[in-house]
């Protein structure tokens, strides 16, 4: 999965940018005026850190 | 429909960290403060062609500042390290830098604001964090674990306000004085104590 990934800096962003959203973005893009709940928002990034870990040593 | 997750700076950086990590390139968390002063986290990876650190904000919708901050001052090879370069509202000041300049005297330290802080609570939580980083212990930008980083900052009696000078000058010097900043940080009360804190972390 993240042999997938591009090496290059500015793709990589690219690609992080593609997945998350800063609260403060999304005020700016959607009118959000509150931040989702925190700890939801930490699961669900753990959760994603632990797939790209299980790509990683589950080769 | 938008799906991308909501979430703030500290996790930027760490999947910016996993992936760099994967690929075998050095990489490590910094925290600071942005351009509006708000306490702020981004990676800074080891450029092998410059043989220097080199920080970078993953986040597209707010690395604009840095890329123009860079673009007017022409230095393209800015790091971290280049203290005299970074001035505090622009671009990333990180948290070592900031403490040392309030303590001098040489910025406004209410410019720096942390949820919950303010002043120079504001600045040691950054200033805490970024040891924290540079020791491998990545923790998100919320976690407060031990009352140095928890206690108000006017009860710090001056041994406390000097270990956090150490904690900054070392920082600085990190480079030069790599192993003497682990050993400071493994060997206190405080490093010891977010050590054994993560281990105990579910995740």
């Amino acid at each position: 999965m993240l042999d997938g990934l591009a090496v290059d800096v500015d793709k990589l962003i690219d690609v992080i940018g593609g997945l998350l959203l800063h609260p403060h973005t999304a005020h700016d893009l959607y009118g959000e005026s509150e931040p989702p709940d925190r700890g939801a928002g930490e699961l669900a990034v753990t959760r994603m850190l632990q797939r790209l870990a299980l790509s990683i040593h589950g080769r | 429909m938008e799906r991308r997750l909501r979430v703030n700076c500290s996790r930027f950086a760490m999947l910016f960290l996993t992936v760099l990590r994967h690929r075998g390139i050095p990489v490590r968390k910094r925290a600071g403060f942005d351009w509006d002063g708000w306490i702020h986290e981004i990676p800074e990876y080891w450029d092998e062609n410059r043989r220097q650190w080199v920080f970078v904000d993953p986040d597209p919708a707010t690395r604009a500042p840095i890329r123009t901050f860079l673009a007017r001052t022409r230095q393209a090879d800015l790091t971290i390290a280049d203290t005299d370069a970074i001035k505090p509202g622009e671009a990333f000041t990180p948290g070592f830098l900031a403490w040392r300049l309030s303590r001098a005297g040489q910025a406004d330290v209410n410019q720096f604001k942390v949820h919950g802080h303010d002043g120079m609570s504001s600045v040691r939580v950054a200033l805490l964090q970024d040891l924290d980083s540079m020791n491998k212990s990545e923790l998100r930008t919320f976690d407060a674990w031990y009352e140095l980083i928890t206690a108000p900052f006017s009860q710090l009696d001056d041994s406390a306000l000097n270990w956090l000078n150490d904690a900054a000058a070392l920082i600085a010097d990190s480079d030069a004085r790599f192993n003497e900043m682990r050993t400071f940080y493994t060997t206190s009360a405080y490093g010891t104590t977010i050590h054994k804190r993560l281990l105990q972390s579910p995740s």
